[in-house]
């Protein structure tokens, strides 16, 4: 059997997820190390708006932020399947990619309602 | 809400045990973790949902780009699979009032039980041994009909596998969806056992495959937590740190490790998953 190069959609969404997973894993642990080094044990609900919000304590930011990266993550490795899917001209990939994504954005908005 | 030294370990020890068991068979965790937040640390149960949907998230993301790298992910299948899964979402999301959680938790739990009896009565793992080498080849798929190859480091061969039955995965995830939307999980336990029993997907890549999907799911349920201001980082973030761990070492003993162990332990967490959701309803 010939050897195979590595599947383009799988190398990009990889270094996608893999992204997603060092840059928010980084923020999670720095924001836990900011808590225990501060000695701020407060870990409040907030909300993404509150990000700019001074009264937040800074450790609960920095760890909303990388909960923020990790939920985006997924839907950019879709969005990344979908480019790769456009340039090899997969068009049934494509449209069940572009669907599921509609379908998920209707469940958020549905969901924001 | 207070997070103390304590309360920080025990969140990493639970991420830790959820992410390893979820990268290993492909379901999200959130059946395990949603009862340990709520019984044992004693927060609220949309407290301890918004938390578990991050631990989801950080097991899919993790062992997702462990396993695409591999090429054990067919990336066409989750995303056909997981049109079905978000319909079913969106139906059960809309329906939830109508049908009693109870009844469906007990029809569920039954479900899974019968599931995990005919994993382990079932014969061995689907595909065709195609080659036998000493490097390992990353793994492709083919988009129409669906499927691929992967390298199966345990045995040090190509494994060729067509998905057959689409219609029998997409009708399982579509439930797994409406269960999704109505009891608050991945999904996982159903989808796992649909591609590997139901259209003939070796195990190792339909927990790949699951564990790529949950992430796509979980996103749209967290973004709804985000928005409502139900997400306490501070719970959250020691809990992922702990999946994050978990989530890699899960998959490095997956890789590994032989479809019938693989196939037994996911049978071992269907039964218990059951019985966890049958003593939630009930109580």
């Amino acid at each position: 059997m010939r050897e195979h190069q590595p599947d383009p959609a799988h190398r990009i969404v990889a270094l996608v997820l893999q992204g997603g997973f060092v840059i928010g894993g980084c923020l999670l642990a720095l924001g836990v190390v900011l808590g225990l080094v501060t000695g701020d044990a407060s870990a409040p609900a907030l909300r993404l708006g509150d990000l700019l919000r001074d009264s937040a304590p800074l450790h609960s930011r920095v760890e909303m932020v990388g909960v923020a990266i990790f939920a985006t993550t997924p839907a950019v490795g879709v969005l990344a399947l979908l480019a790769v899917w456009l340039k090899g001209r997969d068009w049934r990939a494509m449209g069940i990619a572009i669907t599921v994504l509609i379908i998920l954005s209707a469940g958020m908005i549905l969901g924001h309602g | 809400m207070v997070v103390d030294l304590p309360t920080l370990l025990g969140l990493i020890v639970l991420g830790v045990f959820s992410g390893s068991l979820g990268a290993l068979v492909g379901i999200g965790g959130g059946v395990v973790i949603v009862p340990a937040l709520t019984i044992l640390f004693g927060y609220d149960i949309k407290t301890a949902i918004a938390a578990s949907l991050v631990a989801v998230v950080a097991t899919s993301i993790t062992a997702g780009s462990r396993y695409v790298r591999h090429g054990l992910v067919n990336t066409r299948l989750a995303l056909t699979l997981e049109l079905a899964t978000a319909l079913g979402g969106l139906t059960g999301g809309l329906v939830g009032t109508l049908i009693s959680s109870t009844i469906l938790s007990v029809v569920f739990a039954a479900l899974l039980i019968v599931t995990g009896v005919l994993l382990l009565r079932g014969k061995g793992d689907s595909g065709e041994r195609v080659a036998v080498s000493g490097k390992r080849q990353p793994g492709w798929e083919t988009g129409h009909p669906l499927g691929g190859a992967f390298w199966d480091d345990r045995t040090a061969t190509m494994v060729r596998y067509k998905a057959r039955r689409l219609p029998v995965g997409e009708g399982v995830s579509f439930v797994a969806g409406i269960a999704s939307g109505l009891l608050g999980i991945g999904g996982g336990v159903l989808k796992v056992p649909a591609m590997n029993l139901g259209m003939d997907v070796p195990v190792k890549v339909a927990a790949a495959t699951s564990s790529f999907m949950i992430g796509v799911t979980a996103t749209a349920g967290l973004s709804v937590y985000l928005g409502k201001g139900y997400v306490h980082p501070g719970v959250a973030a020691p809990l992922a740190l702990g999946v994050l761990g978990g989530a890699l070492a899960g998959t490095r003993f997956a890789t590994s490790a032989s479809p019938r162990a693989l196939r037994s332990i996911l049978a071992i967490v269907l039964v218990a998953v059951a019985v966890v959701m049958v003593v939630r309803s009930v109580s």
